[in-house]
């Protein structure tokens, strides 16, 4: 399994049970995932993120020999010095790049952003966007806020239909949209670790949008990962589209 | 032993999906369904509370093997509320819902909690804490408590540990009579532990609030979580055996 949602490090706002390499790895074991992609948590409320992503290279470099975590690069495009950023981020081993345009104040299709799924594109690395990491209801009293804006993700993915975007964090409502949205757009896809609703959900999505643009994702350490897992794993579909979400589709964006 | 402590059928009248959920629930391993059904925003509504029962006594005709049905009412319709409940208890009913009519608190829902009370049965209250704001005559954990304080005998059940765990936990470790379950979308990671830790695992219960959840996803939490298995037992059927004296 290759888990499309992983992150590591702390958050702010909670604890858990693992927030470095050396924890994660034996998680990744218990749940019986292979390779994760991984980006910093404390990327996420950083003001400035990359020494967050400068951190974490450093402790998957020392630890994961294996090299199971496939490391992204937290970045806020909208912060002064971000394009040196990506270049230093390429030359560090970072393989993908992570937004959180909520948490870092722009939208998806912001002329910064979009710059930096441009160069994200010509280096060949997938872009997650991330739509939100906890409940809206459940967040601290000093920083409420609201998920990303889905028609802004919408629009940038269809701006560069050549990048490889893919919808994380997306509620219920939200994967559906978008990969009803971006159907003509081979490069667009949906991680699923948000997914927890209806009953039977994933049933209906791949019945709806067949299995070739969902990727699986726990959204480790801040869930269960099980939850993620077990609503793919048994799930009344096929086994090759199991297949294909937790494993092939992935497999094919990152050229493994 | 396995029983799903939180679930809305929401059947059409067709009983299409009674036989969904009842399919779903039985190819993954449960023995039991508890099931309720009411609306969210709705609070004195005599038509509204008998459609739900209706439609809850349908499903539960459907297949009364499987669904163990709850009764629901608006305390604030006062004795015509009670009269729902006792006509629930009439065809089937083994526990009462109470959803946002009325926070639990509220004078209106006293005859309800003796109601529960007079008849060992357990009350399910929907409770959430927001941060975003709760919906008016939203309980929320804090009410829990102090219902569970002034009725110690009431087999209290908070729903959904309350929305925010963290909070829910806190605001009921000290209060031995209340019940939680774990129903509804949030799945944090660690959190059954925190709450079996604090709690004791005889006081939580599996639930998924489906079907507007997904019966994988919400197992996998206790499933998943670092409980012994003589917990797991307790939390995903064994506590819900006890409490409805299976």
């Amino acid at each position: 399994m290759i888990d499309f949602c992983c992150d590591i490090g702390n958050y702010a706002f909670r604890q858990w049970p693992a927030a470095d390499v050396v924890g994660t790895l034996p998680l990744m074991d218990r749940a019986g995932i292979d390779t994760a992609l991984v980006g910093s948590i404390d990327a996420i409320t950083y003001v400035s993120p990359h020494p967050a992503n400068e951190r974490l290279m450093a402790d998957i470099k020392a630890n994961d020999p294996a090299g199971r975590l496939i490391p992204l690069t937290v970045l806020s495009p909208v912060y002064p010095g971000v394009e040196r950023d990506m270049e230093e981020s390429r030359e560090l081993g970072f393989r993908g790049l992570k937004l959180y345009p909520n948490y870092h104040g722009y939208h998806a299709d912001d002329a910064p952003a979009l710059r930096l799924i441009e160069m994200a594109t010509g280096f060949g690395w997938p872009v997650l966007v991330t739509m939100r990491v906890e409940d809206e209801r459940h967040h601290h009293p000093l920083m409420k806020g609201g998920g990303a804006d889905l028609k802004t993700v919408i629009r940038a993915a269809k701006q560069f239909p050549e990048a490889t975007i893919i919808l994380s964090g997306g509620s219920s409502a939200e994967t559906p949209q978008f990969l009803a949205a971006t159907r003509d757009l081979p490069n667009a896809y949906a991680e699923l670790s948000y997914g927890k609703r209806p009953m039977k959900a994933l049933e209906g999505l791949v019945g709806q949008f067949g299995s070739e643009k969902m990727l699986f994702g726990t959204h480790m350490p801040f869930v269960y990962p099980g939850c993620g897992i077990a609503k793919i794993a048994e799930a009344a579909i096929p086994d090759d589209a199991k297949h294909a979400i937790l494993e092939g589709n992935a497999k094919r964006i990152l050229g493994l | 032993m396995l029983i799903d402590f939180h679930c809305h059928v929401h059947d059409d009248g067709t009983g299409a999906e009674t036989d969904a959920v009842a399919e779903e629930a039985r190819r993954i391993g449960l023995d039991y369904v508890v099931m309720y059904e009411c609306v969210t925003h709705s609070r004195e509504s005599l038509e509204i509370v008998q459609r739900c029962n209706e439609m809850c006594r349908f499903s539960y005709e459907r297949d009364p093997d499987f669904f163990i049905p709850f009764v629901y009412t608006h305390p604030n319709l006062g004795q015509a509320g009670i009269d729902e409940l006792k006509k629930g208890f009439d065809w089937g009913a083994r526990g009462i819902k109470l959803e946002i009519a009325s926070v639990i608190t509220d004078k209106c829902v006293e005859p309800v909690i003796e109601f529960a009370i007079e008849r060992d049965v357990p009350l399910v209250q929907h409770c959430w804490h927001k941060i975003t704001g709760n919906y008016p005559w939203e309980t929320e954990p804090l009410h829990c408590a102090e219902i569970g304080r002034r009725y110690p005998e009431l087999k209290l059940v908070m729903a959904h540990i309350g929305g925010d765990n963290r909070w829910g936990i806190r605001a009921i470790r000290d209060v031995p009579s209340v019940y939680t379950d774990c129903s509804g979308s949030i799945s944090d990671y660690g959190h059954i532990e925190d709450c079996v830790a604090q709690l004791g695992a005889e006081r939580l219960l599996w639930g998924t609030d489906a079907r507007g959840a997904d019966y994988l996803y919400t197992l996998a939490k206790v499933r998943d979580s670092h409980l012994s298995d003589e917990d797991k037992a307790k939390v995903l059927g064994g506590n819900a055996a006890r409490l409805l004296n299976l």
